[in-house]
């Protein structure tokens, strides 16, 4: 795959993400093919969000803050059942996009999302949210495509320092 | 009718350190303002006072930095980008001030936004006059529709490593 993403860090409030394109272009070009990986978020080996944030150095389960939001979907959060987040929901809580008003109070827990190119401007990159088909909140990272570049895609607690 | 902006931007959180903001190109050339005129949002005191409500006691720091007064570009460009070549003079104890960073969301958004800051009246927008405001420029030949977030920190405080 052109685009892959590894997990470099990881603390109980924040997930550091390598985002590496290799330039390699499928024939017909697919941007969806060569410049997009999902980060999911079931339990599957790394990537992996929940996989991720349940290796972070020294977190018991109830020491994990950035969980929470990941946890949104098979918890439920605010008005939202479990198992019913939508895409909307999943921007809210992992890209503190809640113009929707999904989580109606701004004290529930959620995650901010930050790209930064790692070369000069040689591969770009956009993250988005989702979800999966058990409704758990999921990252979409895109990249521009026929260049080889890295960059690092942070998945930070809203209101941590977490340097 | 007014002229479309090159871009809209919507307020989708606000925190007392923190704004972001979705952008989208809508096929317009040229710069869109985000005016500090306490008008309605998008606006960037009125919409860091919301966040100073949210707060749980915990003061309006953005607010504070965003209400300060500029008399030019580089006082902007110190204040809201934290570029201290532009301007020598902190403008506030310790050299507090914001700093804007672009998160692109679609792929149509990937490449191209440009931020920067000036000088309200000298922006265009002289309802802002006298304070900072940000320059924005959307993808070259944006076709409408490219998605990027705008975030404008607090120096020196959450998700803000500077």
């Amino acid at each position: 795959m052109a685009l892959t993403a590894a997990l470099v860090e990881a603390t109980p409030d924040r997930l550091r993400y390598l985002l590496t394109q290799d330039g390699v272009v499928t024939s017909p070009t697919n941007p969806d093919v060569d410049g997009l990986v999902v980060i999911g978020n079931d339990g599957s080996p790394t990537p992996d969000l929940l996989t991720d944030i349940q290796s972070a150095a020294g977190g018991s389960v109830s020491g994990l803050p950035l969980k929470t939001p990941i946890d949104a979907g098979r918890n439920g959060v605010a008005a939202v059942a479990a198992g019913a987040l939508t895409q909307a929901g999943a921007r809210a809580v992992l890209l503190s996009d809640d113009a929707a008003n999904i989580l109606g109070n701004d004290l529930t827990p959620r995650a901010v999302c930050e790209v930064t190119s790692r070369e000069d401007a040689v591969v770009q990159f956009a993250v988005d949210a989702n979800v999966d088909g058990s409704a758990n909140p999921v990252l979409e990272v895109r990249s521009s495509v026929g260049n080889a570049g890295t960059g690092y895609l942070d998945v930070h607690l809203r209101h941590t320092l977490d340097l | 009718m007014g002229v479309t902006p090159s871009v809209t931007l919507a307020l989708v959180d606000s925190t007392p350190y923190r704004l972001r903001y979705l952008m989208t190109a809508t096929g317009q050339p040229g710069f869109t303002t985000l005016p500090n005129a306490l008008g309605v949002t998008p606006d960037l005191r009125t919409d860091a006072q919301a966040g100073a409500l949210s707060s749980v006691g915990s003061g309006a720091p953005l607010l504070e930095v965003l209400g300060i007064a500029v008399a030019d570009q580089a006082g902007a460009r110190r204040l809201l980008l934290g570029d201290v070549v532009a301007s020598a003079a902190p403008l506030l104890p310790g050299g507090l001030h914001a700093r804007a960073k672009i998160t692109p969301r679609n792929r149509g958004g990937l490449v191209g936004w440009a931020v920067d800051a000036d000088e309200g009246a000298a922006a265009g927008d002289p309802a802002s006059a006298g304070f900072g405001v940000y320059v924005i420029d959307p993808p070259t030949n944006a076709a409408g529709g490219e998605e990027a977030y705008l975030d404008i920190h607090l120096s020196h405080s959450e998700i803000s490593s500077e």
